[in-house]
């Protein structure tokens, strides 16, 4: 029996975890194996960069500058499960693309759906590339 | 180089290129990529990176992402095409994109094919085993083509060999006052005409045109086979219509269902001033003597058609002046531009305005000039033979 502090945890990741699809995690763990964890650190890392570029991006009015950087998290966040960062930034893509007098606001606050959705995801996956160092550490 | 190879071979022997300029989705497609056991694998960001690897490294297989800064996929792709780049390449275009329109126009700029993003491992290997396997199969396909085409060559010199040669040709000129010329067209490179001419004696030569039903490479077979037995025959020895019993004898047992041949044999004797003839079911001979021409009209069973074949030996006068002309159906079936073809009649009116001439002069100036109104080349092999005497 685990301890309150525990359970809350258990029941933080759990939550995090709805904003990964656990099967296409689970594929691109198959296809990475060993180098699952290198794999989303740098899904990590680049997507951080690329939440920076989005956010100047949104800021600015630059739709193109949108269009192009959620175009490029879209793809790559499906491919680790971040199914939820991955359709947010195609409507963004699709409103940038646009670009009509509705295109700035819209892509403004799709923005911060988009933050939260992209910190969920981004707890979710450290979890994983955590308990998946502890588990090779263990065997 | 890599036919006979199998799925594991053809991957590691394959060079496949991923053009990204997302480093995450290389690092992904380079995973699928290598699991599926390909062992050349080259990167590139951008476009113009690409195109460079494209010139010098000949990819096998490109990955090419659509959107791209710089140069996207779609530019490649026509430079590609610019550049004549593609030969044999394929590209298979990473898009997220479901629009059939872009698709087209990828299509149209030389894109093999698409897999969508995110990458499926599963997807992404069958389609690059399913055309490197059809490219593999198209190299061996060509591989043999050529060699069939360099085969074909040295057949169609072979069968040049078999025709009468100038030298013969000559030596009967000199000899016997008969001038003879010959034109054969196979219409396939290789052709199931076939001409002879033998010199029997100082005062008999002997004329033979054959054609073989079809065309193309199993009838020029036969006229091997043809040449093989009539070179086994005691020729000065026998009537044109025994040659064509025998020869029916054999073809009959040698020729496959439905095969046979039209055949037509004259002995010119210019001693006697006669000609000795025998048909097998072959186009009318034209006959011109005094200001008259005459369709030799007999009667003789294809050869090879059935055992039985009777074949009558005729003869008629042949003196100076007078000219024999043989020619395969081709001439008289091969419709023009306007699919109109050329009557027996009219084939000898053009041929009576040029008696005067020499044999190679009749053939060049009638006959040739009556081919170029077909406009397209005959699609039946096509031999004429004119024999003159001087």
């Amino acid at each position: 029996m685990g301890t309150s502090e525990e359970s809350s945890e258990d029941a933080a990741v759990s939550a995090q975890a709805d904003a990964i699809d656990m099967r296409a995690l689970g594929e691109f763990q198959a296809l990475m194996k060993q180098d699952t964890g290198i794999g989303l650190q740098s899904y990590l890392d680049a997507a951080a960069l690329l939440m920076e570029q989005i956010e100047k991006a949104v800021q600015s009015g630059y739709m193109e500058g949108i269009a192009t950087a959620t175009h490029m998290l879209k793809s790559s966040s499906r491919q680790v499960g971040a199914g939820i960062v991955g359709n947010i930034c195609a409507e963004m893509e699709r409103i940038a693309r646009a670009n009509n007098e509705t295109s700035p606001v819209a892509c403004r606050q799709l923005f911060k759906t988009l933050s939260s959705a992209f910190q969920a995801a981004e707890r979710s996956l450290t979890h994983h590339i955590n308990t998946q160092l502890q588990s090779s550490a263990c065997s | 180089m890599m036919d006979k190879l199998n799925d594991q071979e053809v991957m590691a022997a394959s060079r496949i290129l991923l053009v990204d300029d997302d480093a995450f989705q290389r690092m992904v497609l380079r995973q699928i990529v290598a699991d599926s056991g390909c062992l050349h694998i080259e990167e590139a960001s951008d476009g113009k990176a690409a195109l460079e690897l494209i010139r010098t490294w000949n990819p096998d297989l490109v990955f090419l992402d659509e959107n791209m800064p710089v140069m996207g996929g779609l530019e490649v792709c026509k430079a590609m095409q610019r550049e004549d780049l593609y030969r044999d390449t394929i590209v298979i275009m990473q898009t997220a994109m479901d629009k059939a329109e872009f698709k087209a126009q990828a299509f149209d700029a030389g894109v093999t094919d698409f897999i969508t993003k995110p990458l499926h491992a599963q997807e992404v290997t069958s389609r690059m085993k399913a055309h490197l396997g059809r490219k593999i199969l198209k190299e061996a396909i060509e591989k043999d083509y050529q060699k069939i085409q360099a085969d074909l060559k040295e057949a169609v010199i072979l069968q040049g060999i078999l025709l009468p040669q100038k030298g013969v040709l000559r030596e009967i000129r000199d000899s016997q006052g008969l001038d003879i010329a010959q034109y054969y067209y196979p219409s396939s490179g290789l052709g199931g005409d076939y001409l002879a001419v033998r010199k029997l004696s100082d005062t008999r030569t002997l004329l033979l045109m054959a054609d073989i039903s079809g065309h193309g490479i199993t009838a020029a077979l036969y006229t091997f086979v043809l040449h093989t037995i009539l070179e086994a025959q005691p020729l000065h020895e026998l009537t044109p219509g025994e040659i064509l019993r025998r020869l029916n004898e054999k073809l009959y047992s040698l020729m496959a269902v439905g095969k046979f041949a039209t055949m037509f044999i004259g002995v010119m004797d210019v001693a006697d001033s006669i000609m000795q003839y025998a048909v097998a079911a072959s186009p009318d001979p034209l006959l011109f003597s005094n200001g008259t021409v005459t369709r030799l009209k007999t009667r003789g069973f294809l050869l090879g058609a059935t055992l039985n074949g009777e074949y009558e030996t005729l003869s008629c006068p042949f003196r100076k002046g007078d000219v024999l002309c043989l020619y395969s159906d081709a001439l008289v079936e091969t419709p023009d531009p306007q699919g109109k073809t050329l009557s027996e009649d009219e084939l000898a009116e053009h041929l009576s305005g040029c008696l005067t001439e020499q044999a190679i002069d009749i053939l060049h100036g009638t006959i040739a000039k009556l081919l170029m109104e077909y406009d397209n080349a005959p699609s039946d092999d096509l031999s004429l033979l004119v024999c003159k005497r001087v």
